[in-house]
């Protein structure tokens, strides 16, 4: 929600912190302030309030009132100050007809007559502005200006354009029939259904109850008379409704946050008296208030005690600490004699604390979070139980990447499989998986354009995770290998064959593995390690070299990677990592692999015997797209270097 | 990358994964699995998020199609260790409400408090690491999957004041630098109070750099004291029993560790991210 700081200001007589100290001020201890920014000679915060702070807070003076309880400083009722109207007789007489005061829990209806529609003050403008509200005119803007200021939603009917009996206007309240539609105020037409709560004169749909106003009684420039409503309408049904029409208001966005049926009455008489000075026309005359209010409210009172303020939040605060944050807060109560249990009147609009919890909570934010000193727990009363399912995926982790696999993880995401989302994020998403072979298979086929890249002759990799099939989720493990066109070794099916059978034999298992073509092989984990006793810890699991903490990421280019082999002839008892550290010296920043693919021993005529390495050298950027002439230098340079050696020879 | 490594890598979230039990581990705190199709009744209703309540928009949530539901029984326990001697891992409840109750993918690690606490006695200290879903749009630091990990303690008697030991300890020796915890007011339906925990940031220790947007602190839990109703809901009395509750992302904690920048990356199948590790 926006917030504007010149009009929380309008709230105290006291200056206010700057900006930035307020915005850290409420996230800290009521809600967070996600942005602010200057807008002229104001700021406006984005505000993230949380269903919890939702009653009060969407508003200006729920907003104000934490400031004044955060920062102990006295706070207005308003920011405005009004005088009030004198009632008088109007010539229409209302009614209100609510059908189910569960859905519509109070309705509080005025006429006004003889009003007149215009633009609104500057003043009016601006603080609407200020909140990214467009100001429309005196009458919608005053409706407008009281949901902002102390969030009760408002709405203003053109009385002479509903339907009258010898000068009564029924407003009834009630689901709309199936044939009903609406043309909103936006000029969207909808559709309505019984589900749908709405108000009605005797003939027509005027707005769809808490949501949204129809176009047919709206507030134009002619209007002359109008009927202000302040309702309160039920949490579930706005929710409901609003999301099933896809229309989300500011009005809504509250109502399904609850509102308290209090603040209805105190609303009527905000913008009534708003519009008495900012609407009057001639003879203007201000109607007796309906308040179809059948089941008042009963306030809150918890009961709470010194002892389980403290207990809970593990802190030592006295009665007088706990009196004046109470007091902070705005909250009657009363002290017991013991001095340490309180009993508390909890405000109508803070629908938030219904228990003796949500009390501490409040208590807590003001106290501050950052006064709590930590407290070690005791140690536990039994030893921890090893889970059986993460000690052996991990021993068999370790026994992969023992033999050269790396893992992978992939999306659980697919397009065929028995479990299908209702709303998936993409129409090839749309399964969830039910096998683990797909999933290594594209990243065979993806990490083998890397091979070079990787330094690698293999691609070997596995995968651990959950499949869905055959009415379960069950967890799966699969190993899949790639070889590069140039590797020398054995088949890929043969080694996935190895390996699957050394890691059954390594548990000590004899499940059968499912193989597929291009040396993939997966296995249901669950039944593998079925029979496997329970580890009494998972101190074997560590691996010395695989605990290295520090590691740093290195970002992952987007650009290509570009190759050159370099072979050079070499002395007798000069090694590969002698070549290697010369190459390395002088490649640069842009080298990043390399891989030796090519040794021999030639005699020479001369009787010396030279030894041949071949390296494959990798060279990439991360910020272009390297050039041949821009690696061919470097490569000058390392030929350079390496025939700089005593008897090497760059071939 | 280094070629002479014959050895194979393993996943950065493993790592995390495998570094966070280990701590919570020394602390006591046992490590329990839990379904990824999970029912509405245990991602949302036991965990006090009724439904119609604006708390659910917390959680953007994949819906399975209800043929589905038929096929898939999650009523099967994970195949992990006894918790107990004498309850075992149960994990049915019988009710006809819950077995009505719609499926869809967890949202979070959080039903897993419910389910363990149903089928075991307190006193309690568990974690719960696996993998999470949401409906929403991923870029680099939203992903429609990801991990999260759990924690939940419950005793006689337990504070705010111990939830933040916990958190602190967790995080100093998972950063392996001294770290200071900063509390803010926030709310999820499951705990009362609710707080978002900041860690100062272990990059640069409060000086503001890239890591911690320049403000010093980092978000990286959320935490509270197990609300009532979450105790009512499982059968335990709130009058005697307590607990703190915490959970957060660990794609987020592998992110920050490492500096890796896209969480994307972590699901890609991409080695030239897990070979760096």
């Amino acid at each position: 929600m926006k917030i504007s700081y010149n009009w929380l200001q309008n709230f105290f007589e006291q200056k206010l912190p700057d900006a930035e100290k307020l915005a850290d001020l409420l996230t800290m201890h009521s809600f967070e302030i996600e942005s602010f920014e200057k807008n002229g000679d104001d700021y406006v915060f984005e505000a993230k309030i949380l269903p919890n702070m939702a009653h009060h807070c969407l508003s200006h003076r729920g907003i104000a009132s934490e400031i004044s309880a955060i920062l102990l400083i006295p706070m207005k009722t308003a920011s405005v100050s009004l005088k009030d109207a004198p009632v008088g007789k109007t010539s229409a007489k209302l009614e209100i007809d609510v059908s189910d005061s569960n859905l519509c829990r109070r309705y509080v209806g005025r006429i006004i007559e003889n009003l007149e529609v215009k633009q609104s003050p500057k003043w009016l403008k601006e603080r609407l502005e200020s909140v990214g509200q467009k100001s429309i005119n005196n009458i919608v803007d005053s409706a407008n200006f009281v949901m902002f200021e102390i969030g009760q939603p408002m709405h203003a009917f053109d009385l002479d354009k509903l339907s009258e009996d010898k000068g009564m206007i029924k407003i009834s309240v009630k689901n709309a029939s199936a044939e009903d539609s609406i043309t909103t105020l936006d000029g969207k037409d909808v559709v309505l259904d019984k589900d749908t709560f709405i108000i009605s004169d005797e003939k027509n749909p005027l707005a769809i109850a808490g949501i949204k106003g129809g176009k047919f009684a709206e507030i134009g420039n002619g209007t002359k008379n109008i009927i202000i409503e302040s309702a309160n309408f039920a949490p579930a049904l706005i929710r409901r409704t609003s999301r099933r029409l896809n229309i989300l208001t500011d009005s809504s966005k509250r109502f399904e946050n609850e509102v308290s049926p209090e603040k209805a009455l105190e609303a009527m008489e905000m913008m009534t008296n708003l519009v008495a000075e900012i609407a009057c026309g001639e003879n203007m005359i201000i109607g007796d208030i309906s308040d179809f209010y059948p089941q008042k409210m009963i306030q809150n009172k918890i009961e709470i005690s010194l002892k389980e303020i403290n207990n809970l939040l593990g802190i030592r605060i006295g009665e007088t600490e706990a009196e004046n944050i109470l007091k902070r807060l705005n909250f009657d109560f009363e002290t017991e004699k013991s001095g340490d249990n309180f009993s508390v009147d909890i405000p109508f609009d803070r629908l938030d604390i219904r228990i003796k919890e949500d009390l501490i909570e409040e208590i807590a934010r003001i106290y501050g979070y950052e006064r709590i000193k930590e407290q070690k727990i005791s140690s536990a009363a039994k030893p921890i139980s090893i889970n059986k399912s993460f000690y052996y995926k991990n021993k068999i982790r370790n026994f992969l990447v023992k033999n050269g696999f790396s893992e992978v993880y992939t999306y659980s995401f697919t397009d065929k499989g028995d479990v299908e989302m209702e709303n998936p994020i993409a129409s090839d998403k749309n399964f969830l998986r039910v096998n683990l072979k797909d999933g290594i298979k594209r990243s065979l086929d993806f990490n083998l354009h890397y091979i070079d890249l990787l330094g690698l002759e293999q691609i070997k990799i596995f995968e651990m995770g959950k499949i869905f099939k055959d009415g379960k989720e069950t967890d799966y493990l699969a190993i899949g290998t790639r070889n590069s066109p140039s590797f020398k070794g054995g088949k890929e099916g043969d080694e996935i064959k190895n390996i699957s059978d050394a890691l059954s034999k390594n548990l000590g298992v004899v499940i059968k593995w499912e193989f597929s073509e291009n040396g993939i092989a997966e296995i249901d984990f669950e039944k593998m390690v079925e029979n496997l006793l329970v580890p009494e810890s998972y101190e074997d699991l560590k691996i010395e070299k695989y605990d290295i903490e520090r590691l740093k990421y290195r970002k992952i280019s987007p650009y290509p990677f570009v190759l050159r082999d370099i072979a050079v002839f070499v002395p007798e008892g000069v090694e590969e990592k002698d070549v290697a550290s010369v190459i390395e010296k002088e490649a640069g920043d842009l080298f990043v692999n390399k891989k030796l693919f090519d040794v021999f021993v030639k005699k020479f005529p001369d009787g010396t015997s030279k030894t041949s390495f071949a390296f494959r050298l990798v060279f990439q950027s991360q910020e272009k797209t390297l050039s041949d002439e821009e690696v061919n230098k470097i490569m000058g340079k390392v030929s350079k270097s390496l025939n700089g050696n005593d008897g090497w020879q760059v071939r | 990358m280094d070629n002479e490594e014959k050895l194979g890598h393993i996943h950065p979230l493993t790592r995390v994964i495998r570094r966070t039990n280990e701590i919570f581990s020394e602390m006591g705190f046992s490590l329990i699995d839990g379904p990824e199709i999970e029912t509405e009744h245990y991602n949302f209703d036991a965990l006090n998020i009724p439904k119609d309540h604006p708390a659910r928009d917390m959680w953007d949530t994949f819906w399975l199609k209800p043929k589905s539901k038929s096929e898939i029984r999650n009523t099967k326990s994970p195949p992990v260790a006894p918790e107990r001697s004498d309850g075992g891992r149960g994990e049915t409840n019988s009710k006809l409400e819950i077995q009505n109750s719609k499926l869809l993918l967890r949202t979070h690690t959080s039903p897993v408090q419910i389910r363990h606490m149903e089928n075991n006695k307190p006193p309690l200290r568990i974690i719960s690491i696996g993998k999470t879903f949401r409906y929403e749009a991923t870029d680099a630091t939203h992903e429609a999957q990801f991990h999260q990990v759990e924690g939940l303690l419950i005793d006689k008697e337990i504070n705010l004041a111990n939830l933040k030991y916990v958190i602190r300890e967790f995080f100093e020796k998972f950063f392996g630098e001294k770290i200071e915890l900063r509390l803010r007011p926030s709310y999820f339906p499951f705990v009362e109070p609710g707080v978002e925990i900041d860690i100062s940031c272990f990059k640069c220790g409060g000086d503001k750099c890239s890591v911690c947007k320049r403000t010093g602190w980092i978000e990286v839990m959320g935490a509270g004291m197990v609300h009532p109703q979450v105790l009512k809901n499982v059968g335990l009395d709130p009058e005697e029993w307590k607990g703190f509750a915490f959970g957060g992302g660990v794609d987020r904690l592998a992110m920050l560790k490492y500096g890796v920048d896209d969480i994307r990356l972590f699901y890609t199948g991409d080695l030239r991210l897990t070979n760096q590790f």
